[in-house]
């Protein structure tokens, strides 16, 4: 079920009620009526799926029961493997078993020899990568004796697969989602009339943003080779929204939807396109998953506490995992390496983590030089997205030859105004409310109620007169 | 939480009143279930829609067994005009859909196969337009109905309720139900009719209000759509024009043909004479002579007697009933 589907302006408010009306005396229930509501949400793309689901569930639960009473560090090593071996198992199997096969037959091609092989057709089931990655976490902090493993089968089962974030994340950890599903919940007014603003903004970026861009961004990459440079670099641009306004959107109505519920989601995205190098953009692009690499393969890797060597091996695995992670080709990997070129000189420099403050606080404009920063920073990520968008690693390559030719300064074929002038007004808008946690995210005492209902209802108008054609999820892909 | 209940609804009283006003006014006749749902409608209805409840209520009743497919275009023939050639035995419906493809037949001939009815006899309106389409159309007055297409409801519905929302049509049908007066703003939301059309409740044939129209008026009607260059100029039409064959549309002609075979069915599959008299493309009738036979292809398209009097048509796109008699004797005539 998509959040910007009728089915789910039906199914939202039908179990907004059974949950806070019907089930909200017993706390059991409330978890049961969530991972019902869950079942049915994701069981709605593919019912067969929901098996996955259901055995990742079984396995993790029993797994972290097993740790529990197991003392002995050689079993419960082997209890930990055997959770990683069904979850990437899982993951390896219908997201990488035909990349894996197809690369070997190129490998052997490339030395004279030809193998047959056979690729399966596979469908990718929606949000594996997410859920995969989420009950990963349960092991593993469970393993390190960081988290008390549970025997509330239901509020586990919940976790799992609690709905907002289900098939797309932001994938939570244990620590902080699994608790509050032992604990009786509260409807807090402003809480809940903050998510709903957090879903409005949400949506306005998916269905005016990003689908509006992905028109653009998808007719430019398509026909690359007859577009002149600007046209190009335009394309690119458009990408970059489109994926920022798709991904980050699906997050804020997620978060916005689990606040109805009285959940808090871990925030995902603080305003990336403002950062001012390479580190701060990953502190603020997808901190679900970068955090996730962090603490569970960065670290025991080492991290920064190693010798140079080290902290160079682990930065490119990190960033390396991290693209293949999006998807089984070589593309994304590209991406990943690309990314971890980018911060290298400034881990081996000391100079990660200067940037870790608000871009221009309290302020209305960036100075000279925050402003030069940003823009080199958005360059510079909109040349790895164009390894991220590109159909092969060939495609990305012309593409780039035909941004960096003499008709990078003609006039742009393709430049649709209102478009632009779209996305300006959301740059803008976003650069004001920077310091928030969305961009929705207002004053109710200092602004009165008919200014802010004027402006929800323009929200609303604008998404509905220019929400374009409906596109998927692109993350749903991941 | 009462705060915020009562609130959202007082919020969400434009969308709620929006509902309630398709709930009450049934614009696009999907909730209720009418004897004639072109009765008074000003907005374009779904064709395979009213064909399905037509073929739903009266099936077990009458028995259909006889079928005309085809898009809007199939409209000239008249179930009771074609069971004249046929056996007493065929009771016919017409099963046709708007802006409808070869996909929209062989959902509706499987859809038939799936109820277990007979498909003795039929007829298929085809032309290049049609036979090129070969997905499901997914503007709320061309999509299949979920039964056929076998997608869900919901999307099916959700159509519906887009068109619903658009701003200028709900304007434009509240504006034009109480004050019944056609406004240039409402171009391409609402029809501008001067008769409504009628449907058949029995056979699910529907009869033009223009066909009303020029039985008053001829003169008038035909110079009004000359005036307005509606029919244009056939010797500006591209003769190069082709309709791509498509292995998509190899697949689901065979698809259609392998339930005629298994049915038995009697089968004529006719190539429209079209007002922009171009004969579709050697290759398509090539195909439709290879999988349904030459026996049972009749081509009318192109140049010909029937194609040339501009009264044959009631705008460029459908020919007139009586064009259709002559080409269903043409036919039987032969057989």
């Amino acid at each position: 079920m998509l959040f910007n589907s009728f089915e789910f302006a039906l199914f939202l408010p039908i179990v907004f009620i059974l949950y806070w009306f019907v089930t909200n005396k017993n706390l059991k229930l409330q978890n049961l009526l969530i991972v019902i509501a869950s079942y049915i949400f994701y069981g709605w793309w593919d019912w067969r799926f929901l098996s996955l689901i259901v055995f990742s569930s079984i396995i993790d639960y029993s797994v972290g029961l097993g740790l529990k009473s197991q003392q002995n560090n050689a079993k419960r090593k082997l209890l930990l493997i055997c959770s990683i071996l069904v979850n990437i198992g899982f993951l390896g199997f219908f997201k990488y078993y035909n990349f894996f096969v197809d690369s070997f037959v190129d490998a052997f091609s490339f030395f004279g020899q030809t193998i047959s092989s056979s690729s399966l057709n596979i469908i990718l089931p929606v949000g594996i990568s997410f859920y995969t990655f989420q009950t990963l976490s349960y092991s593993i902090d469970v393993y390190r004796r960081k988290l008390e493993p549970t025997k509330n089968i239901i509020a586990f089962f919940a976790f799992v697969s609690f709905f907002p974030q289900l098939v797309a994340g932001p994938i939570e950890r244990a620590t902080n989602l699994l608790p509050q599903f032992y604990k009786e919940r509260k409807f807090d007014y402003d809480n809940a009339i903050d998510g709903m603003r957090q879903i409005l903004w949400g949506l306005f970026k998916k269905i005016v943003i990003a689908d509006n861009c992905a028109l653009w961004a998808n007719r430019i990459f398509d026909g690359s080779a007859d577009y002149s440079g600007s046209t190009l670099f335009l394309g690119v641009i458009f990408f970059a929204f489109q994926i920022y306004g798709d991904f980050s959107g699906y997050s804020d109505i997620a978060i916005g939807t689990s606040r109805l519920f009285g959940f808090n989601l871990m925030r995902n995205f603080a305003f990336p396109y403002f950062s001012r190098d390479i580190a701060e953009f990953w502190r603020r692009w997808h901190i679900s998953l970068s955090t996730w690499f962090r603490d569970y393969v960065y670290i025991p890797l080492g991290g920064s506490k190693v010798g140079n060597i080290a902290k160079v091996r682990n930065t490119f695995i990190i960033f390396v995992v991290s693209g293949f992670w999006h998807g089984a080709n070589w593309t994304f990997i590209v991406w990943g390496f690309i990314n971890a070129l980018y911060f290298l000189p400034l881990l081996l420099f000391k100079k990660n983590r200067i940037n870790t403050d608000q871009v221009a606080e309290n302020k209305l404009l960036p100075s000279f030089k925050e402003f030069l920063q940003m823009g080199t920073t958005f360059f510079i990520t909109l040349i790895a997205w164009v390894f991220f968008r590109a159909e092969n690693i060939q495609h990305a390559f012309s593409y780039l030859a035909g941004i960096f030719s003499k008709s990078l300064f003609s006039m742009p074929e393709r430049h649709p105004k209102d478009v632009i002038i779209l996305l300006v007004l959301f740059v803008v808008v976003e650069w004001i409310q920077r310091d928030k946690q969305h961009a929705l995210q207002i004053d109710t005492i200092k602004i009165p109620r008919f200014l802010r209902w004027s402006l929800y209802y323009g929200i609303i108008m604008v998404i509905h007169l220019m929400g374009g054609t409906q596109q998927e999820f692109i993350y749903f892909q991941f | 939480m009462k705060n915020f209940l009562v609130k959202s609804l007082i919020f969400f009283l434009p969308i709620e009143l929006i509902i309630i006003a398709h709930l009450t006014l049934d614009p696009f006749r999907i909730i209720y279930d009418y004897d004639d749902p072109y009765e008074k409608s000003i907005v374009a209805l779904n064709r395979s829609e009213i064909c399905k409840r037509v073929y739903l209520k009266n099936r077990e009743e009458l028995g259909y067994n006889a079928f005309i497919f085809g898009s809007s275009r199939s409209q000239g023939y008249k179930c009771k005009s074609w069971e004249k050639h046929l056996p007493n035995d065929a009771t016919a419906l017409h099963f046709d859909g708007s802006g409808e493809g070869i996909w929209g037949i062989a959902t509706k001939v499987n859809y038939i196969d799936e109820l277990g009815d007979s498909l003795k006899y039929a007829l298929v309106s085809v032309d290049g337009d049609l036979l090129i389409n070969t997905d499901n159309n997914k503007k709320f007055f061309t999509i299949s109905p979920p039964e056929m297409s076998k997608e869900s409801y919901t999307t099916y519905y959700t159509k519906y309720i887009q068109a619903g929302l658009d701003l200028k049509f709900l304007a434009g049908y509240i504006d034009m139900t109480i004050f019944g007066k056609y406004r240039p703003y409402m171009k391409k939301v609402i029809s501008r009719v001067k008769y409504f059309h009628r449907g058949n409740p029995l056979t699910a044939d529907v009869f033009y209000g223009n066909g009303t129209h020029i039985k008053i008026d001829s003169a008038g009607y035909y110079n009004a759509l000359i005036e307005k260059g509606v029919f244009y100029d056939r010797n500006t039409v591209d003769q190069n024009k082709k309709y791509e064959v498509t292995e998509l549309e190899i697949e689901q002609l065979k698809s259609i043909k392998k339930v005629f075979d298994r049915h038995k069915t009697d089968f004529v599959i006719i190539i429209s004479p079209l007002y922009d008299q171009l004969p579709l493309n050697i290759e398509q009738v090539e195909l439709l002579n290879e999988i349904f036979g030459s026996e049972n292809v009749y081509d009318f398209s192109g140049k010909t007697y029937l194609t040339e009097p501009i009264h044959n048509y009631y705008e460029d796109s459908h020919f007139r009933p009586h064009v259709a008699n002559i080409v269903m004797d043409s036919v039987y005539s032969s057989r």
